[in-house]
């Protein structure tokens, strides 16, 4: 598939003439095919109103690989960071925090990876993670002056920054 | 054993899905929304829906929608719907239509994008963009 290079170009959609491709080699075809036509069964409408969505904040976790990293020990690595965050937020009243799959990305080659950790306690979860957020930055310096129990080996990591998103709009 | 979900063949952004029973329509299909002249965020649309296709039905399932607002294509945040029951059939080989009316709140121009959730899993997403105004 080709790069789109202008995502915004907003053009109504063009059909352009067929384009006829012939895998037979020119041999006659054989007799007409069984049919088995999938039918399609329309369900009811499942209505959605995203004007009572509920604002989900989340953590935005930025991680700088050391380059001498052991590729063995990053999962590892990774999992001892969540599962401290996820017991720090538990700490703070909520009920722990959940990496979006969905949302994280690792770019190969780059030695960053972009997680994203969502609360599973909404109630106060902005405070919580902004106590996070600020926890982490203190802790990514030689000598933290928050002092968070995160664990004491994370050696893959060279330096981490984190950000809380929290759309009120 | 692990809950089997449903395989999603289109997951596709329109201004509407009608059906008369025999075929379906998907009327206006959405790639982009430009506000009117003097139109102004958020925009308030009720004329949008989402429509996907399934297979690999096996009976009740919950649904849910998420929407994520994109800049300089960062996640800048995220709304979440809460899941709906739907009974997806018996039969896995059928084809299942299922529409999704919305109505949406687009707070700032961008880009968005729809996740279909099934059992809390994303199954499907659609990206639209939301123009500037003008």
């Amino acid at each position: 598939m080709n790069d789109n290079h202008d995502p915004t170009n907003d053009s109504p959609v063009q059909i352009h003439s067929p384009m006829a491709f012939d895998f037979t080699e020119g041999q006659p075809p054989t007799n007409e095919f069984g049919k088995s036509e999938a039918e399609l069964t329309v369900l009811p409408p499942v209505p959605f109103d995203f004007s009572e969505a509920v604002e989900v904040p989340f953590l935005k976790l930025t991680l700088y690989l050391r380059p001498e990293a052991d590729p063995a020990s990053l999962s590892l690595d990774v999992l001892r960071l969540i599962d401290a965050l996820s017991g720090y937020e538990r700490d703070l009243g909520g009920k722990g925090m959940t990496w979006d799959a969905m949302r994280s990305r690792a770019t190969p080659g780059s030695g960053i990876v972009r997680l994203v950790l969502t609360p599973t306690e909404l109630h106060g979860a902005q405070a919580r993670l902004a106590k996070l957020a600020t926890g982490l930055a203190g802790a990514a310096t030689p000598n933290p002056t928050v002092p968070l129990e995160w664990p004491v080996n994370i050696p893959s990591f060279a330096r981490w920054e984190a950000t809380v998103r929290y759309d009120a709009a | 054993m692990a809950l089997q979900l449903p395989v999603v063949r289109h997951f596709i952004a329109c201004e509407d899905v009608v059906s008369d029973g025999k075929s379906i329509t998907l009327r206006n299909l959405v790639q982009a929304i430009v506000p009117l002249p003097g139109e102004k965020y958020p925009l308030i649309t009720e004329r949008m829906a989402l429509y996907a296709v399934l297979t690999n039905g096996r009976g009740k399932r919950s649904f849910a929608l998420e929407m994520t607002r994109f800049e300089r294509g960062e996640e800048a945040s995220i709304k979440r719907m809460p899941a709906r029951e739907v009974d997806v059939g018996q039969d896995p080989t059928a084809f299942r239509g299922l529409p999704f009316p919305l109505k949406v709140v687009f707070a700032k121009p961008g880009h968005y994008t729809f996740h279909l959730l099934c059992e809390g899993v994303a199954i499907a997403e659609e990206t639209i963009l939301l123009k500037e105004e003008r």
